[in-house]
């Protein structure tokens, strides 16, 4: 019986850990004791001892590659044992380890002080069997990349399909040329909605509208159950999310906010900033309209820590941006000293070098307040969770026509419901709803914000 | 009753040496069936022994024709059959090679003439042996000149061309393929009076335009007779050797020469390899197969894969045919070869390498395209070893900058070509290739410098 070498604990609280090199490969023989890898794990680099002797058949994984806690790196001939009719009857493919073996097939693992221990996570189910081919196995590595050749991508981007969709026939899963040709022509396979094309919520602001769709075609295909190893960014995400929920008594204030005006002004502007290409969304607004509201309501610009509130010395706002693998809050510093132009276009460059993976530490730090905008789906209105330690994020909803009642009539008006979930440890709901009445007003009349 | 064994593979040479050992690896019994030496052409006759050759007229030509430029006034002497002995025995040696690694994989190989009886059912020698699938890899040989055999001594192949005897004071050679050139180059090297014939308007006819172009006036210009255009009307020995009439555009000629070799082809080594009963589906002295389908002939059992089966008769084609085709008997895995992605390398000085499509074939192909090039004399490596002939040629897609095909000539281009061959493969675009940090200085950043002349990006050109 060939011996399956699991990921094995090497720090007290690693999910999952980078083979961050290969120090044996296959055919070496290895006797209880040898370095198999230098392991990286979210704390320190590590080395992976073998605790079985043996040959090696077959390596799973590659170096770079993130593997989580008990799936398996490596197969053992034991003594007796062809390594090479072992890896034969793999099937090449990288499967995961079979949770039925686990008992027979202790892993290699290890506690920092060398001790044997058994595989502490469960070994994760077996991937269901995808045809025969090891080529067919899903191509969404962890992290949520997809593996696709630049022409493939290039082709995508060009098509304006999410590639994430297109099922690759390369190796590995490879999404390749064909498949996004095929995929276009409507005959490829889509694998339906990935990981990678979920939307996570908020990204620039931007008015209501028609969200943009992928080139959609119903598919018939029958969806795959896909198990996706979480991505440092999601556990990142999962991690501060479940905190603020567990740690900040919420307190959510809605207010409507009639926009006529700002829709009105924001039109003229942009007119007359045509010729500078600079095209100010309705987000802008919000965005300014905060900086200024905060200015006046120090209490919402603060952080909270149990034995202090700090009222911040900058207004530096944080604005949710979706990415593909996640989502990410850049930080609009100093907001409240910009003009419109300028809240525009450090928005843009800060979502540019969000996507682009290019944020500076300086970029994504100091944050004193965050803007969450879901208005581009039409979202009529949402509650957003604080980001923490701030004390407070506000919730943009779409700007959309509703009937209004003026005087005793009715009317066609703009209106954009925004909320503000406010930490009820630092922000009574007072102290909220003032903040929500200086901003409405100075979003239904702009020019207060001159003021 | 069990077979003897689960395939047999009928010769020994890249293709079947290759298939029998993958086969082996995984887990099948094999025997392996060679009439003559492991090896086959390539290793005994081939690819091998040319190269050592080759390496020979390098050496001379850089001593005698370059040894001032570099400050070497000695004069340079050498014995053509001491060069033979060399080149034969790097073959030796290789042959060895395989016999060991046969033995490390327990490949079972016999040495006789084999012919296939029925499906499944091999005759070697007295002896039969039956196997669950029947892998073909027999190779070709050289193909005759219409009207003329070859005699081994006057009118040759490349075989004999690669152990005469004593060095010939003139060659005639039928054919500018790459062997009719590489043995061209090696000859005119070490001093014979080369002329080859070339029916085609231009050597090397599957290559670039330009590269066929560069090549044949660097020949000319060391020394060979080259025509192109020109049909061999009349072959024939002659008192001095062998005496043939051409037809050039300029007119007919007659050329003497002590010996004549014949490259204008191959033709599949399939007579006597099956019995009559046996009906494989042979086409023009090649076997059919299904080249998506595992190289299967429309005989249930039977595979062939090589140069048995035809072109592009490249020794690289033939392994990986063979390997592709057992792990699918072997229900390893359903590889197929991509016939568009396949390298091309002729080891003239200058080389010349490629892979994919020529300028010309894309155009024809309706590919808007743009090109990258780069020449060597604005290498700093190329200018430093004195070898600055050739250029880069990259053919891109407009739209998208896919790689479409690399054309190399110059003095390492057979080194160079797997690069492309690996950018072909993984779809790279210019992109990659501009981004791709080539190390300084080296020949293979002129690859760099052409995708960056495609993109307008290149600081050196």
């Amino acid at each position: 019986m060939p011996i399956e070498v699991t990921m094995p604990k090497l720090s007290p609280t690693m999910e999952s850990g980078v083979i961050a090199q290969w120090l044996v490969k296959v055919g070496d023989a290895i006797k209880e004791g040898d370095v198999l890898a230098d392991i990286e794990t979210d704390k320190a680099t590590m080395q992976m001892k073998s605790y079985e002797d043996g040959v090696i058949a077959h390596i799973d994984h590659e170096a770079g590659d993130e593997v989580a806690l008990g799936d398996r790196v490596m197969v053992l001939a034991k003594k007796g044992e062809d390594p090479k009719q072992v890896a034969a009857g793999l099937g090449g493919g990288a499967k995961k380890a079979d949770p039925k073996a686990e008992g027979q097939a202790p892993a290699a693992a290890s506690g920092e002080n060398g001790k044997r221990k058994p595989a502490e996570a469960p070994a994760p189910e077996a991937e269901p069997e995808v045809e025969d081919d090891e080529d067919e196995l899903a191509a969404v590595g962890t992290g949520g990349r997809v593996r696709s050749s630049p022409l493939a991508r290039k082709i995508a981007a060009e098509a304006r399909i999410d590639i994430a969709r297109v099922k690759g026939t390369g190796p590995g899963g490879r999404v390749v040329r064909r498949d996004v040709e095929e995929f276009l022509a409507g005959k490829g396979k889509d694998r339906g909605a990935s990981p990678a094309a979920a939307k996570a919520p908020a990204a620039s602001p931007q008015p209501a509208a028609v969200p943009p769709r992928p080139a959609a075609r119903i598919s018939t295909a029958p969806l795959q159950e896909q198990r996706i190893p979480n991505s440092r960014m999601r556990k990142t995400i999962a991690q501060r999310m479940s905190q603020s929920k567990q740690t900040a008594p919420e307190i959510h204030v809605t207010v409507d906010v009639r926009v006529d005006k700002l829709v009105a002004l924001r039109e003229t502007l942009n007119k007359e900033l045509a010729a500078e290409k600079v095209k100010l969304s309705v987000g802008d607004f919000v965005t300014k309209a905060v900086a200024v509201s905060l200015r006046r309501h120090p209490a919402l610009n603060a952080t909270f820590e149990p034995d202090a509130i700090t009222r911040r010395g900058e207004v530096n706002i944080g604005i949710a941006v979706a990415l593909e693998e996640g989502l990410i809050v850049p930080v609009l510093h100093h907001a409240d000293q910009m003009g419109l132009i300028e809240v525009r276009k450090g928005s843009e460059a800060l979502a540019a070098a969000a996507r682009g993976g290019n944020l500076s530490g300086d970029q994504l730090s100091g944050g004193t307040f965050t803007i969450s905008n879901l208005g581009m789906y039409g979202v009529k209105q949402f509650d957003a969770i604080i980001n923490l330690p701030e004390v407070a994020i506000l919730a943009v909803s779409a700007a959309e026509k509703r009937p209004v009642v003026e005087g005793d009539a009715i009317v066609v008006g703009t209106v954009m419901s925004l909320t503000l979930s406010a930490d009820h440890r630092a922000v009574d709901g007072a102290t909220a709803a003032d903040f929500m009445r200086t901003l409405k007003n100075l979003l239904e009349e702009p020019a207060r914000m001159l003021l | 009753m069990a077979n003897d064994y689960d395939i047999v593979v009928i010769g020994g040479g890249p293709a079947g040496y290759a298939g029998a050992i993958r086969a082996a690896q995984l887990g099948k019994n094999v025997l392996c069936i060679e009439r003559d030496k492991l090896g086959g052409v390539c290793l005994n006759w081939g690819c091998i022994p040319t190269k050592a050759l080759l390496s020979n007229a390098h050496l001379v030509e850089m001593v005698k024709r370059h040894g001032e430029r570099f400050g070497y006034h000695g004069k340079g002497e050498w014995n053509f059959g001491e060069m033979i002995g060399r080149s034969r025995g790097v073959a030796g040696q290789l042959n060895k090679g395989i016999e060991g690694l046969f033995r490390k994989y327990k490949v079972k190989s016999k040495f006789g003439v084999a012919q296939v009886i029925a499906p499944g059912k091999v005759k070697v020698g007295d002896e039969v042996v039956t196997a669950d699938a029947i892998v073909i890899a027999t190779g070709a040989r050289p193909r005759p000149f219409p009207g003329v055999e070859f005699d081994g001594k006057t009118v040759i192949t490349s075989k004999e061309a690669m152990s005469l005897e004593a060095q010939p004071k003139s060659m005639l050679i039928i054919g500018a393929g790459a062997i009719g050139l590489e043995f061209g180059y090696f000859y005119n090297a070490i001093g014979t009076k080369v002329t080859v014939v070339e029916m085609l308007d231009r050597v090397l006819p599957i290559e670039d335009e330009e590269v066929s172009d560069t090549l044949k006036k660097s020949l000319v210009a060391k020394g060979l007779e080259i025509h192109t255009s020109s049909k061999t009307t009349k072959l024939e020995k002659s008192a001095k050797g062998v005496k043939a009439e051409i037809e050039t555009p300029q007119g007919k000629k007659t050329i003497e020469a002590d010996v004549a070799l014949v490259a204008i082809g191959v033709t599949g080594n399939v007579e006597g390899l099956f019995a009559p009963e046996v009906k494989v589906e042979i086409d023009r002295g090649h076997i059919k197969v299904d080249r998506e389908n595992g190289f299967a002939t429309n005989v249930p059992g039977i595979y062939a894969v090589g140069d048995v089966i035809g072109p592009p008769w490249l020794a690289h084609v033939a392994h990986h045919e063979a390997v592709y085709c057992v792990e699918r008997i072997a229900g390893h895995s359903k590889h197929t070869v991509d016939y568009s992605i396949i390298p091309g390398c002729t080891y003239t000085e200058p080389g010349v390498a490629s892979v994919g499509l020529t300028e010309k074939a894309a155009r024809e192909a309706g590919h808007e395209i743009r090109i990258g090039k780069f020449p060597f004399a604005f290498s700093g490596r190329a200018l430093a070893a004195g070898e600055s002939e050739g250029f880069v040629k990259l053919i891109f897609g407009k739209k998208y900058g896919e790689l479409l095909g690399a054309h190399i000539i110059g003095a390492v281009a057979t080194e160079m070509i797997s690069e492309m061959v690996m950018a072909m493969r993984l779809e790279a675009t210019e992109e990659e290739i501009v981004h791709a940090m080539h190390p300084h200085p080296t020949f293979s950043e002129s690859i760099m410098e052409a995708a960056g002349q495609g993109l307008g990006e290149s600081v050196h050109i």
